[in-house]
């Protein structure tokens, strides 16, 4: 009982507690209108940001029940077929996990060119489940502005996680390492 | 021994607070989430409770964070309008002058009015009043356009209620919950709205295209329409009342298009209307 509350695991806890504000924070963008309806549709995708930054440097953080929940939030309150974040993140997460090793190696630089194919292939994506969904020809150019700008957030955001990064507890368990996450 | 004990027992060891799902937490997770996605495209109608549910369970966090955001954008706002206000103040001036010449005609033409519908014994249209409510989260992306409001059924909003902002009709209530309710944007693909375009008394459907500027549907093929034409609801199929001002008639591409009234850019605040039904006194009066 005192060991729980000993300052070493409340240190840790309020650190991954910040974590997680940091993500709900930015998550929450979503859903806020800074400047207008007309610019809300150019707004960067922060999930995708999320994920990719994370399941590289440790995935451990992003469980896939924590995924599933955001995703199925996510869809509810943007009026999306439900299921469909869900399942767009988790195989996002599955490929960027299964790649890791590589991804580890690569600069920063490299890992912003492969989220931005990333970031494309996953908008296409929602494009094409939108337009069979509703049995129409959507427009792109709004969802390519959307995804520029995401490419252009992710520098700083990174950054943002870079810091955080260093402040979280280490990841080790008995028998885990580093790249375990 | 001890050591471990107290490994064990502290959460000092662990890389994330919490793992759930282990190992085939991700196949597990996607065939759920494949389940859903497939169940919600065949019956979406199941999932507005869970809708209006999470609506009402996350709006104070979005409130909570949306809040400074909306009060800096409100700041700056004002801050640069403090050069446009000398400009505005004279062109009001001017409008209000006018404005009270309007003010006597309609005056006249009400009296006028209210003597045709007694010589004429018309039935009384049902009363209308606005309850007014705050936007907590405008949730428009590239592929749905709608929004969120502080109001659901604790302050008498139900489906299908019109919303206004401004000058006109920008939407409908499509989802109610306890304390929070959804618009849909009249600028949303699934948006279908009867509309009336003054002067002509042609009926059409105003159709929403994820732009700006939804398009006129359904119009017969030799109608000659005037770009800058009033275009209001034309109370078709009961659900809205006659008359709610929409937007005037603009061409887009060569085709009819409207310009809404409702500014949809700057809309903190909106107008729900509640239509109920006239008391027995109220029509014996």
């Amino acid at each position: 009982m005192n060991n729980f509350f000993s300052y070493e695991n409340m240190n840790r806890l309020g650190r991954f507690f910040f974590f997680y504000s940091i993500i709900l924070l930015l998550l929450s963008f979503e859903f806020i209108n800074f400047f207008s309806i007309s610019l809300k549709s150019y707004q960067p995708t922060f999930i995708y940001i999320v994920v990719f930054f994370w399941s590289v440097y440790r995935p451990s953080l992003l469980p896939p029940i924590l995924l599933f929940v955001v995703g199925v939030v996510q869809d509810i309150l943007l009026l999306y077929p439900v299921g469909l974040h869900a399942i767009l993140l988790l195989v996002f997460q599955f490929f960027i996990v299964r790649q890791r090793l590589f991804l580890l190696g690569q600069t920063h630089f490299a890992l912003w060119m492969i989220f931005s194919v990333s970031c494309f292939l996953l908008l296409s994506l929602e494009w094409f489940v939108f337009s069979i969904y509703h049995w129409s020809i959507y427009d792109f150019e709004g969802l390519a502005v959307k995804g520029i700008i995401s490419i252009l957030v992710y520098p700083f955001v990174s950054l943002l996680f870079w810091w955080v990064y260093k402040i979280l507890p280490t990841a080790y368990k008995s028998g885990q390492s580093f790249i375990d996450g | 021994m001890k050591n471990l004990r107290s490994r064990k027992s502290s959460i000092s060891g662990i890389a994330s607070p919490f793992n759930l799902g282990g190992r085939f937490g991700t196949v597990i997770f996607l065939i759920l989430s494949i389940f859903l996605f497939a169940f919600s495209t065949t019956n979406n109608q199941y999932f507005s409770g869970a809708r209006t549910t999470v609506m009402d369970g996350v709006s104070p966090v979005i409130n909570a964070v949306g809040l400074p955001f909306q009060n800096l954008s409100k700041s700056v706002s004002s801050l640069s309008g403090l050069s446009t206000l000398r400009a505005e103040n004279t062109k009001l001036k001017a409008e209000n002058v006018r404005l009270r010449e309007w003010y006597q005609t309609a005056l006249m033409l009400q009296a006028e009015n209210q003597a045709y519908h007694r010589l004429l014994n018309v039935k009384i249209d049902a009363q209308q009043n606005f309850i007014t409510s705050r936007v907590i989260s405008d949730n428009s992306n590239s592929f749905v356009k709608s929004a969120i409001l502080a109001s659901g059924k604790d302050q008498a909003v139900e489906k299908n209620q019109a919303v206004l902002s401004g000058e006109g009709m920008i939407g409908r209530i499509i989802e109610v919950g306890e304390k929070t309710s959804r618009i849909l944007l009249l600028t949303d693909i699934n948006s279908k709205l009867p509309i009336l375009i003054e002067g002509t008394s042609q009926k059409a459907i105003m159709a929403g295209d994820n732009s700006l500027l939804p398009v006129v549907k359904h119009l017969p093929k030799d109608t000659s329409l005037t770009v800058g034409s009033r275009v209001v609801t034309s109370g078709d199929g009961g659900i809205f009342p006659p008359g709610l001002p929409v937007g005037r008639l603009v061409k887009k591409s060569g085709a009819f298009s409207v310009q809404l009234y409702g500014n949809l850019d700057k809309i903190l605040f909106v107008r729900i209307l509640n239509t109920s039904k006239p008391s027995l006194m109220e029509i014996n009066n």
